[in-house]
């Protein structure tokens, strides 16, 4: 168990460290000079450029760039954003939380509705509800997000004015208390409904596909044979046996949690880790997009790891020393 | 080879998916092929009827607020998704498989390796990756087809290593071996025709996820704007939602279509591959 969590840890180390260094190579071998964006002219004069330049450390080479990064972060010390001139882990601190606030929200009711619903299409294997939750599952995962957003807020928001367009608050709502919390769930409603639809599918696929694949094992039959209540063959045989392919899932899906609702965040002006990765860019704000991707790599390699061991606490037929 | 395309016949008959796919399929190359004769504008042509709705003058799906005929652009965006669809998948799919196909068949440390790679790989976040790419390095079609493609062939790479094992110790491999082939010329003449279908299907579905990315990244304004898009339409119409929700709706639609297309193909290939899911899926 040691040597497994230890090469785990390994691994996820490594994949951190290449990601990043990948993506800071590629920021700084893009064209697009940084010191212009700065200084804000197509042509600043040479003594701006000069004290920019050194300012920000850009004179130094890549390699030489990266060894001061890597050395910062250690420290604690993720940049300095120079499009908002304010420290980059102080903006990521702000916009991680609205973020995390509407991603988790719409995966735990993804989750939960499409295992529901998965499990109880597979008890119905083939009936009409089956049928119709297939089809359904079908068209969803063929939406893009973006697209549906428009749609939702077109239909709920624009038309019915049963919702908030866009946005996180109402200005005209109270700042502080239960009225605050109210005004940002009413506009939670509409982005969580759209990241929900694109998502069910996937949960509902996996959670009906392995219900069926365990229900057609011999042991379930053998159980079946002896006479076994159909109920307790189900809830004591079946689900623990079918749930561990979602937990899987679940957990893959929680590495990627800041990242995945970049085109939800842009549809509904969402102030969140989305918004602020895609305004990034377009400013090229170098130490921005690597503390973002930074975060990114290092919340994947957390999760994957939490999820391998608990996934080897669930299913003890995963074997530790390889 | 032979065996498994008299089987994806006779599954054809019986496979409702396969069946509505392919049509939608052909439909849709058609709409690609034929669309400089279908289109009744030139996409480019501003008209002067300014965000008519559908049916006004002619616009059976009416035009943007630029005067652009809807139906005409929807027609010449379908070039652009299906190719860059296509050419990302295929991309993908050769990648896989050449390295999934190493992997499996060559084994011990080579195999090791690959896949410790390859589990490197998946965790890095991709998305985020194309969506820098294409932000830094500009967004013609060129740079959007190869950077999805190169993200996308992890899955492929297993599936061939999956084959490539259960592949290599086969009599018909051994024997190859004891007349004295050359690896590269048994994997390229034998293990990778043999093991190839399962990494189709898997590429039918990846088509999909190429177009759905390549429709966000344009709604983002980070496609081609030289070209016709699908996704750079839904987010023209994006500011003129209410009064002439359109613009927008109808190149979503489109999207949709598209994806679920390559998404039914790509799953109807995979039930013909593995009959025992036929029941579960």
């Amino acid at each position: 168990m040691r040597r497994y969590i230890l090469k785990r840890l390994l691994t996820g180390i490594l994949m951190v460290v290449i990601s990043v260094a990948l993506n800071f190579t590629l920021i700084r071998l893009a064209p697009g000079d940084p010191v212009k964006m700065i200084a804000g002219l197509d042509d600043p004069n040479p003594e701006q450029v000069r004290v920019l330049t050194e300012k920000y450390g850009l004179d130094k080479s890549i390699p030489e760039q990266f060894v001061i990064y890597i050395k910062d972060v250690l420290h604690g010390d993720f940049g300095y954003s120079y499009v908002n001139e304010r420290p980059v882990l102080e903006v990521i601190g702000e916009k991680v939380v609205p973020t995390l606030m509407l991603s988790l929200t719409a995966m735990v009711l993804a989750v939960v509705l499409g295992t529901l619903i998965g499990v109880y299409a597979a008890r119905k294997n083939g009936g009409p509800f089956d049928t119709i939750m297939c089809n359904m599952s079908y068209l969803f995962d063929s939406t893009p997000s973006f697209w549906l957003g428009l749609i939702l807020m077109l239909v709920f928001a624009s038309t019915l004015k049963w919702v908030p367009t866009s946005g996180m608050v109402n200005l005209r709502a109270p700042a502080t208390g239960i009225g605050h919390v109210l005004d940002v769930m009413h506009h939670l409603i509409l982005p969580v409904s759209t990241l929900v639809i694109v998502q069910f599918p996937y949960y509902f696929r996996i959670a009906r596909s392995s219900v069926l694949q365990v229900m057609s094992e011999d042991f379930i039959t053998t159980f079946r044979a002896t006479g076994m209540k159909e109920k307790r063959i189900f809830n004591k045989y079946v689900m623990r046996n079918a749930i561990i392919p979602t937990i899987t899932v679940v957990g893959n899906s929680l590495a990627f949690l800041i990242s995945g609702t970049v085109y939800v965040e842009t549809v509904f002006s969402w102030p969140g880790m989305g918004r602020l990765l895609y305004s990034s860019i377009s400013k090229r704000d170098y130490p921005m997009l690597s503390g973002i991707y930074l975060i990114i790599a290092l919340s994947v390699a957390v999760m994957m790891i939490i999820v391998d061991l608990v996934y080897s606490v669930i299913d003890p037929r995963i074997k530790y020393d390889e | 080879m032979k065996k498994k395309i008299e089987a994806v016949k006779r599954a054809y008959k019986n496979n409702q998916q396969l069946k509505v796919g392919t049509v939608l399929l052909i439909f849709l190359l058609l709409c690609a092929l034929l669309a400089s004769v279908l289109a009744p504008y030139s996409p480019y042509v501003l008209t002067e009827d300014i965000r008519v709705g559908p049916g006004v003058n002619g616009h059976l799906l009416g035009t943007d607020a630029l005067g652009h005929d809807i139906l005409s652009q929807l027609l010449f965006g379908a070039r652009t998704s299906l190719r860059i669809g296509i050419v990302a998948a295929l991309i993908a799919g050769t990648i896989g498989t050449l390295i999934g196909g190493i992997a499996g068949f060559f084994g011990g440390k080579v195999d090791k390796f690959i896949v410790e790679f390859i589990n490197v790989f998946v965790m890095t976040p991709s998305f985020f990756l194309i969506l820098i790419v294409v932000a830094m390095f500009g967004s013609s079609m060129k740079y959007v087809m190869i950077v999805i493609g190169l993200t996308s062939w992890p899955g492929n790479a297993r599936l061939m290593r999956a084959q490539a094992i259960s592949l290599r110790n086969r009599t018909f491999v051994k024997s190859c071996q004891a007349m004295g082939e050359s690896r590269l010329s048994i994997m390229f003449r034998h293990i990778i025709p043999n093991g190839i279908f399962p990494i189709i299907a898997n590429t039918t579905m990846r088509v999909s996820g190429a177009i759905l990315m390549e429709s966000g990244l344009s709604f983002l304004g980070l496609g081609d704007p030289n070209v016709i898009s699908w996704g750079q339409m839904i987010s023209n119409g994006k500011a003129y939602l209410t009064n002439a929700p359109w613009i927008s709706i109808v190149p979503g639609l489109a999207v949709v279509l598209t994806v679920l297309t390559f998404f039914l193909i790509g799953d109807g290939l995979n039930r013909v591959i593995a009959p025992k899911m036929n029941a579960n899926k």
